[in-house]
């Protein structure tokens, strides 16, 4: 799926060219004198292989300028997160200037038949996965829901990823969820039957990993489990810091940005000494702390424009750029509708090349099919603006412009004007274009118009992934629950 | 201004350094050192709550404060401790931990330093906490409440674990827990059994020293 290109992507950049050095070397400060502390004897082997100095018997590690920029000269300056359809439709490209929306997660939903807020179930994960397929401006999936409700925690991930792959050929992402003893290799056993074997799961990975770092500057237990895993499976990665502006990092935005980036270069160096030359982007997901509650706060500006700062430092080392929005209101109205818009419009003139904001707001709390149609009209949007004004002989117009005029000239009949209309102006399907007058009449409004075109795709979407695979995967989800709880898997089912 | 209403105005301020001479010139008055930290440093402590409820302070000012408080009462504490002339910790012995599989504990530390202000003896069991071992040392120390947070719905499911071992166990009574954290509600807290919730630290304190008095 060609993502959106133009060239105001990476027209924003809240640093400058200086600018990025300096970050670069106050990152370093913080790796060769703080260093990172290493909760995991196999990371501290890691980081030791490639020439960091290891101290405190193996718990602190001190990383040199020379093996970090050895380490990018190893990272490729692109890759390809594969879609499963035969045409290479949903072949999304992470980096090369082009900019893509997937969807993001929550615990909760809006029950789209019924109206009522309520936990999330396996039957919901289907359904969100779904709509991703069905939306144009959908590149890709995050969890289709955050939790499975109506399924035990031991499995609660495969059968969620289960449900994924029976329902959509779009790639995905995954984030670590329950740290159960089998989740990892089930889950990538599940991309493998999806792929179509192991090999073909590492020709064609259509997953991206993450691989986080614990703020402030610790390398984690569980991640790197994950690290290895998705190295192994031959899946690219996306490497980050999940600080908190003024609870787990600095409550400067320059503060914010050297420890993400220090962290992050970490486990550039540390990926690159498992597996050199593995594919791996940055990643913005960087709140600062609301200083009332203490929650993390995505929807302020400093959220976007520190994701603007981890891309142009992304570009300053020569790898891709990914990141996460996400919403602070609790509900999809006006103010999640802003949030929205702002960030992603930020993130995506930055030049970030997969922004997972689709569908969700209240802080990966509660996902709305009718605010996924929306959003993805506003992906529409930004991809529009993105392409900025192109010219050339004949966009220029002179001729038809000496053609028309002067008045009583139009071009409403002009042949140039069928050929281009279409292209150089936006089409909405959803946004209000009504006469006043008539609107006053009666109208319906943007989340209910959203919902009726939600309940037309659950109602009439299919599955593109072909029954043999959708059966092997029922197939080894069965296996995991008898393993895991001692009894067979039933999934739900599309249509009563 | 006399010495009590200075000391409030050091808290409010977060003046450490000022909080400490306060201190040190209310021992050489010889002023009774309970009455001193209930009627000076305490009131402070009562007016910045509610500043911090009304949305004039945030959680950096609030830390400070308590920071500064405890400076303060750092110098005063062997006096009471060696008069015996009351008690700092009058509302006994709260024991605090971000339950099992969940390391996200900036919360809990919030809560545990505004209790430490506010006559409790903290003790922290940390993140990641398996229950068993809260339960065993609860029971140890003969805890007056039990506080612990959560901020992952896939952890908040040991808090009804952690209840429901008490009473099968048979301790509930005597081991009242509270409950707090992003995902964590009052219906939830209700629903399981817990004794108290609160949704932020100025209300953890007040929801602790409901319990303790019990």
């Amino acid at each position: 799926m060609k993502g959106f290109t133009g060239k105001l992507v990476g027209s924003l950049c809240p640093i400058t060219d200086e600018e990025c050095k300096k970050v670069h070397k106050a990152a370093v400060r913080v790796l060769e004198q703080g260093g990172m502390r290493c909760d995991d004897p196999r990371a501290a082997k890691m980081f030791e292989k490639v020439g960091c100095k290891v101290e405190d018997d193996g718990k602190l590690v001190k990383i040199p300028e020379k093996v970090i920029m050895d380490a990018f000269k190893k990272c490729p300056g692109s890759f390809t997160i594969f879609g499963r359809d035969a045409e290479g439709n949903n072949d999304i490209r992470i980096g090369d200037g082009e900019v893509h929306f997937a969807t993001v997660t929550g615990r909760y939903l809006r029950d789209i038949r019924t109206g009522e807020r309520r936990q999330a179930t396996r039957a919901d994960a289907v359904d969100g996965t779904l709509m991703a397929d069905a939306l144009e401006n959908v590149h890709s999936l995050y969890k289709a829901v955050m939790w499975l409700y109506d399924e035990p925690k031991i499995c609660n991930s495969q059968m969620l990823v289960g449900e994924m792959m029976k329902y959509t050929d779009k790639s995905m992402t995954w984030v670590y969820n329950t740290g159960a003893e089998h989740e990892v290799p089930d889950l990538i056993k599940l991309w493998q039957i999806a792929a179509g074997g192991e090999e073909a799961l590492k020709k064609k990975p259509h997953v991206l990993g993450h691989v986080i770092a614990n703020p402030p500057r610790v390398i984690d237990v569980n991640y790197t489990d994950w690290l290895m895993g998705f190295c192994d499976a031959g899946l690219p990665i996306t490497v980050y810091s999940a600080l908190m502006g003024g609870a787990t990092g600095p409550a400067t935005l320059a503060g914010m940005l050297v420890q993400v980036i220090a962290e992050t270069l970490a486990l550039v160096v540390q990926t690159q000494s498992y597996k050199p030359g593995h594919p791996l982007c940055f990643c913005s997901f960087n709140p600062a702390m609301d200083m009332r509650t203490g929650l993390w706060q995505f929807g302020n500006p400093e959220y976007g424009t520190v994701g603007a700062g981890i891309s142009a430092m992304a570009k300053f080392y020569g790898v891709p750029c990914v990141g996460f929005t996400i919403n602070d209101s609790c509900d999809t109205d006006e103010q999640a509708a802003y949030e929205s818009a702002l960030k992603n419009y930020t993130y995506a003139l930055s030049g970030i090349s997969l922004i997972w904001d689709i569908g969700g707001t209240a802080g990966f709390n509660y996902v709305d099919w009718a605010h996924m149609c929306i959003e993805n009209e506003v992906a529409g949007f930004i991809g529009h603006y993105l392409k900025g004004i192109r010219i050339d002989e004949e966009r220029l117009s002179v001729d038809e412009i000496l053609k028309v005029g002067p008045l009583p000239g139009s071009y409403l009949r002009e042949a140039h004007t069928r050929k281009w209309y279409r292209e150089e102006f936006f089409i909405p399907k959803l946004s209000n274009r009504d006469f006043f007058e008539s609107w006053e009449r009666g109208h319906t409004d943007l989340l209910e118009k959203g919902k009726q075109q939600a309940l037309k795709i659950l109602d009439s979407h299919e599955s593109p992934v072909p029954m043999d695979v959708q059966k092997q995967i029922d197939e080894y989800l069965n296996h995991v629950k008898k393993r895991d709880v001692g009894e067979a898997d039933k999934p739900p089912k599309r249509k009563e | 201004m006399d010495i009590l209403k200075q000391m409030a105005e050091a808290v409010i301020a977060g003046d450490a350094e000022h909080c400490v001479s306060l201190a040190k010139q209310a021992m050489e008055n010889n002023l009774d050192p309970v009455e001193v930290i209930q009627q000076g440093f305490s009131k402070g402590m009562d007016t910045v709550g509610g500043k911090f409820e009304s949305g004039e302070m945030f959680l950096p000012e609030m830390m400070q404060a308590a920071e500064a408080m405890k400076g303060g009462v750092a110098v005063l504490k062997p006096a009471i401790e060696s008069t015996g002339s009351g008690s700092l910790t009058e509302f006994g012995k709260a024991v605090l931990a971000t339950i099992q599989g969940d390391m996200h504990d900036i919360g809990k530390n919030i809560v545990k330093l505004l209790l430490s202000t506010s006559g409790f003896e903290i003790i922290d069991l940390g993140k990641d906490v398996k229950v068993a071992v809260i339960i065993d040392k609860a029971e140890e120390i003969h805890a007056d409440v039990i506080g612990v947070s959560a901020l992952m719905t896939t952890t908040m499911g040991y808090m009804p674990e952690l209840i429901q071992e008490l009473q099968e166990l048979g301790i509930k009574e005597e081991l009242p827990v509270m409950v707090g954290g992003a995902p964590v509600t009052e219906e939830w807290a209700k629903e399981i059994g817990a004794d108290g919730y609160a949704k932020d630290a100025v209300g953890a304190v007040r929801t602790a020293k409901g319990l303790a008095k019990k």
